[in-house]
């Protein structure tokens, strides 16, 4: 590649964020503004899910929107001490590490593309091709998308079954929905759950996550790191609990069960 | 057990099988005894014997390269991390050392942000011996490299080879040492390796690219066995080390924010005009 093809900006660019420096310090933000709003009045007037919609997607998140955002939120706040994102945290927890280790270490291990942040963006390509193939599902069309395992992903089993956990999420949230017109690729993920029951295969949460991010307005790429950032807490809450414990808290795999085969 | 838990074990039963248990072929700590890495012990067979670039490689891949096709790939490896913040890794590392984090954030963040598809040796390694793996096959069938450039996609009317593109500079400096270092470790040059020079020549004849550090390492790991996916585990964080010392330099300024302070009017706005938020 020659020097000149590469045209490096002389400034960084962003359309999400705007600092209006203050007259006696350039260095300091008399106001922020997040797309055009000032942040002093969103905190004022909206909820934290209507601007968590906003800092992603450009705009405020309609009301029933957000409520469905914050429920998938509570889904996901904690995938619970055996999902390997937690558990990951759980032994930096105990291992002793510096306290502030202890999220990005479990973020990494939720980071990968089986059941963690990057499937997510993978279901979200399988459900947007899907929809678009099959808009109307049935008895075949669903086993037409089943035999296709290359492109199906968020979505199978789970120790050899239908996730229960995210079987219900799924049934929660959208029960709670009053328009289902509305959340069209939640709608369609209900639907193809439901047709796929006999096959003992269904929604897993990276599937979800990916349908709800959808009818929000979320794009693929973005949707991996809003999945890192709505599994945080329980990584965190659990990591820093064993923080507090001693290093023998938990178990180590003795001589007898490590079985080397050399 | 009843008929129904017996019948739905059977799904199950793969995960019950590692259940509270390892199974490993890689090694062992056998504790107040010695260690087992792919089969050697580490203290009689491997300590004192072969160099760390030589244990690390037979770690990730239970391979044992020669000592001298090691010290090659340390030479590679001191030519992918320089002590210079301006590189992405290193900015990071350098605004690690700037907030004050411990020096193993700073060494994490930086091998994450040269985990790229543009630069720093890991996973573009892995894309470029891809590659070059495919462009030997159709070389080797259609004894035309007219017929190689058809694999890679096009920018600019250019072809986008990994490891045939440096994204600063065209002249690669570590090509000549590179050179130099095989020949003072008797290291012929192999296979791949020709084949990528071949290639290197034809795309400065046509487009005025050519090899770079990557191309070069990429084509050299392949002669010596190497597997892409090998090698992205080989060389998974050769930036560390240039990253640490970034995050050094920054680590003690007066005042917090001293590396690259950005003023307001730094950052160019390209989104909506401030509007009221509704009510």
């Amino acid at each position: 590649m020659n020097k000149k093809d590469f045209s490096y900006q002389r400034k960084m660019q962003t359309a999400i964020w705007y600092e209006k420096p203050n007259i006696d310090n350039p260095y300091l933000a008399d106001s922020c503004y997040m797309h055009g709003y000032d942040v002093a009045e969103l905190l004022a007037k909206r909820s934290y899910f209507e601007v968590l919609g906003l800092l992603f997607c450009g705009e405020l998140l309609e009301h029933d929107k957000a409520v469905v955002f914050e429920k998938l939120a509570i889904a996901l706040m904690n995938l619970g001490p055996r999902h390997p994102a937690v558990r990951a945290a759980m032994i930096a927890g105990v291992s002793k590490t510096k306290h502030t280790h202890i999220l990005p270490t479990g973020l990494l291990a939720g980071s990968g593309g089986k059941g963690g942040a990057s499937e997510v963006e993978l279901a979200m390509v399988f459900i947007e091709r899907s929809r678009q193939k099959y808009p109307v599902l049935s008895d075949v069309t669903v086993e037409y998308i089943l035999e296709d395992t290359e492109t199906l992903h968020g979505f199978g089993d789970l120790y050899g079954d239908r996730d229960v956990m995210a079987n219900q999420f799924i049934h929660k949230i959208f029960e709670s929905i009053e328009l289902p017109d509305q959340f069209p690729y939640l709608s369609w993920l209900y639907q193809f759950n439901q047709y796929s029951e006999a096959k003992g295969v269904g929604v897993l949460i990276p599937g979800l996550a990916a349908a709800v991010f959808a009818d929000i307005g979320v794009k693929p790429r973005e949707s991996v790191a809003l999945f890192q950032i709505l599994i945080s807490p329980g990584i965190a809450a659990q990591g820093m609990e064993q923080s507090h414990l001693p290093i023998t808290a938990m178990p180590f795999i003795d001589d007898e069960s490590y079985v080397f085969e050399k | 057990m009843s008929s129904k838990n017996s019948a739905s074990v059977g799904k199950w039963n793969l995960w019950e099988k590692h259940r509270s248990k390892i199974v490993s072929g890689i090694g062992v700590w056998r504790g107040g005894i010695d260690v087992y890495c792919r089969g050697y012990s580490l203290f009689s067979e491997l300590m004192g014997k072969v160099s760390y670039m030589q244990l690390h490689i037979l770690n990730c891949t239970g391979k044992l390269l020669t000592r001298a096709e090691a010290d090659w790939l340390e030479c590679n490896w001191m030519g992918l991390s320089y002590p210079d913040s301006r590189i992405w890794c290193n900015q990071v590392a350098a605004l690690c050392g700037d907030m004050g984090t411990t020096p193993v954030d700073a060494v994490a963040a930086a091998i994450l942000t040269a985990d790229s598809r543009a630069f720093g040796g890991s996973q573009t390694s892995k894309i470029g011996m891809e590659f070059l793996q495919k462009a030997m096959m159709v070389y080797k069938a259609e004894k035309s490299m007219d017929d190689v450039i058809l694999l890679a996609p096009q920018r600019l009317n250019k072809p986008m080879i990994n490891g045939f593109a440096r994204p600063v500079d065209r002249q690669d400096e570590r090509l000549g040492p590179y050179k130099r270092e095989m020949a003072r470790l008797g290291l012929e040059q192999g296979e791949y390796l020709l084949f990528a020079l071949a290639l290197s020549d034809y795309l400065y004849e046509k487009y005025q690219l050519g090899i770079n550090s990557g191309g070069f390492a990429n084509a050299f790991l392949l002669d010596c066995g190497i597997t892409p996916e090998e090698a992205y585990l080989i060389k998974s964080y050769a930036v560390a080390s240039g990253a640490v010392a970034c995050y050094a330099d920054n680590l003690h300024h007066s005042q917090p924010r001293m590396f690259l302070p950005l003023r307001c009017q730094d950052i160019q706005y390209t989104g909506i005009a401030p509007r009221p938020v509704p009510d």
